[in-house]
């Protein structure tokens, strides 16, 4: 369950603290600077949202460590931005990309060796922000120079604990372009508003409800009916998810919208995918378009640019195999995490071959087609979802 | 540099289809003619043809949505 937004309470209190943003935007006036400001309580509420409201040592653990990570990343930052324009050394890039993943790569390894725990809400979204700043620099895409801007980005906490993960090309053009007072009563206030109450649905009502009255009372289930439990904590899991992330989504754009900013949508009816490659486009969608800028392509343009592979059709499915790794580890090293990230990479790997078959081909034109492709799918979804739980380790 | 010529050859190896030059405003990715994973042959294609070396990021949606966008789109990345 994601923290941010967890209850109405907060909810409310993110709202009061953004009322001055909505006046500014009311009055066609740059929200950006007061948006800047605000972020200082905001962040400092998702801390203490993260440790239940109990005033304790914890806040204090974490303070300090977002802020030495953000020390760090930012010394990481300038001199890489100022390197580059200078100098091109590949070695010194691919450096300070280990040493900006170092950070996250020791919290998510943390639990499992002999080391204090450490970490902190937002490290692993944070961390797509910082990366790509220095991807983008690399490549020289990112030519912003105003600092108050980047520790905006970086720091813009509607999404900081679970996205949507934003572009900064996109981002800073957003913050100083001016919105006039009924482009942002319409397409920002009213539009968020509407985002807010159907996150209210799905969280507060869709996903609680399973939740309390479905996933904590399986273990009620007698001994031999473990089967059976799986099966329901599967289906009721997988449709939890949905609506715990899709309406925490809808809170963190919603915010963002009241402070001028429109981050990119993360779901789009992702159960009514006809296949994994689909599913991908419609679930946590800015996670997977990350994903597939920054290693998909990059691994595929760079082994069939060297010729390292016979065919593309190969190349692909690796890379497929690859980026999937990749995002599994990235929640954490539990073995459950690693096999959902192989389950979702080997399943890209069938479903490209079978887009390219002549049963898919038949079958499209076939007036069950859609239907059975969505229930299939569905199957296969949120068998991965299983896997994801962690419920079949326990 | 003709980038007309290089955009339509571009787009017709694409979208296998020599009919693009019909409507050069057409939106590609709406007509299902290309998707996210045609950037990777159109990154490909530039280099072979024009020389220049690209990655994902440098595009956006919009830059290769249309013929007339991605023309542009050619003749402002080469002049930069």
């Amino acid at each position: 369950m994601i923290t941010q937004f967890g209850d109405l309470f907060s909810l409310y209190v993110y709202f009061i603290l953004l009322l001055p943003a909505i006046i500014l935007g009311i009055l066609g006036k740059k929200i950006k600077y007061y948006g800047f400001i605000v972020s200082i309580p905001c962040l400092f509420l998702i801390f203490v949202d993260n440790m239940n409201l109990s005033w304790n040592i914890k806040i204090y653990i974490n303070l300090i460590q977002f802020i030495l990570y953000l020390v760090y990343q930012f010394a990481l930052i300038i001199f890489f931005t100022n390197y580059w324009k200078n100098n091109k050394n590949k070695y010194v890039y691919y450096i300070v990309l280990v040493l900006s993943i170092l950070p996250l790569f020791l919290v998510k390894l943390s639990p499992h060796v002999k080391m204090p725990p450490i970490g902190f809400i937002g490290i692993s979204y944070l961390s797509f922000r910082i990366w790509q700043i220095i991807i983008d620099t690399k490549d020289g895409n990112f030519k912003h120079k105003n600092i108050l801007d980047i520790f905006y980005f970086i720091t813009f906490f509607p999404t900081i604990s679970a996205g949507p993960i934003d572009r900064q090309r996109r981002f800073f053009k957003e913050i100083n372009s001016d919105i006039n007072n009924i482009d942002y009563i319409n397409n920002y206030l009213i539009d968020g508003f509407k985002k807010i109450v159907l996150g209210i649905l799905y969280k507060f009502a869709i996903a609680s409800f399973i939740n309390e009255r479905i996933l904590e009372n399986l273990h009620y289930l007698p001994k031999n009916y473990a089967f059976l439990a799986t099966i329901i904590y599967m289906y009721a899991y997988t449709l939890y998810l949905f609506f715990d992330f899709a309406g925490y989504t809808n809170f963190a754009i919603g915010t963002s919208y009241f402070l001028g900013v429109k981050p990119p949508e993360n779901f789009k009816k992702p159960f009514l995918a006809k296949n994994m490659k689909e599913f991908w486009n419609r679930w946590h969608i800015s996670l997977s378009k990350w994903f597939s800028d920054y290693i998909f392509s990059r691994f595929l343009l760079n082994n069939l640019r060297n010729g390292n592979f016979k065919s593309r059709k190969l190349a692909t499915r690796v890379a497929f195999l690859i980026t999937m790794g990749t995002m599994g580890i990235w929640h954490g090293f539990e073995l459950h995490y690693i096999l959902y990230g192989l389950y979702q990479g080997i399943l890209l790997v069938i479903t490209d071959i079978y887009l390219s078959s002549k049963i898919y081909k038949n079958f499209k034109t076939k007036k069950l087609y859609a239907p059975i492709s969505i229930i299939v799918c569905f199957q296969f979804i949120a068998f991965g979802m299983l896997l994801f739980s962690g419920y079949l380790f326990k | 540099m003709d980038y007309e010529k290089i955009a339509l050859e571009i787009m017709e190896e694409i979208t296998d289809t020599d009919e693009i030059n019909e409507n050069m405003d057409l939106d590609l990715f709406e007509a299902g003619l290309i998707d996210s994973l045609s950037t990777i042959s159109i990154i490909l294609l530039i280099e072979e043809k024009m020389g220049l070396v690209l990655q994902p990021t440098d595009f956006e949606r919009d830059d290769i949505a249309t013929v007339n966008n991605f023309i542009q789109y050619l003749k402002n990345k080469n002049e930069e």
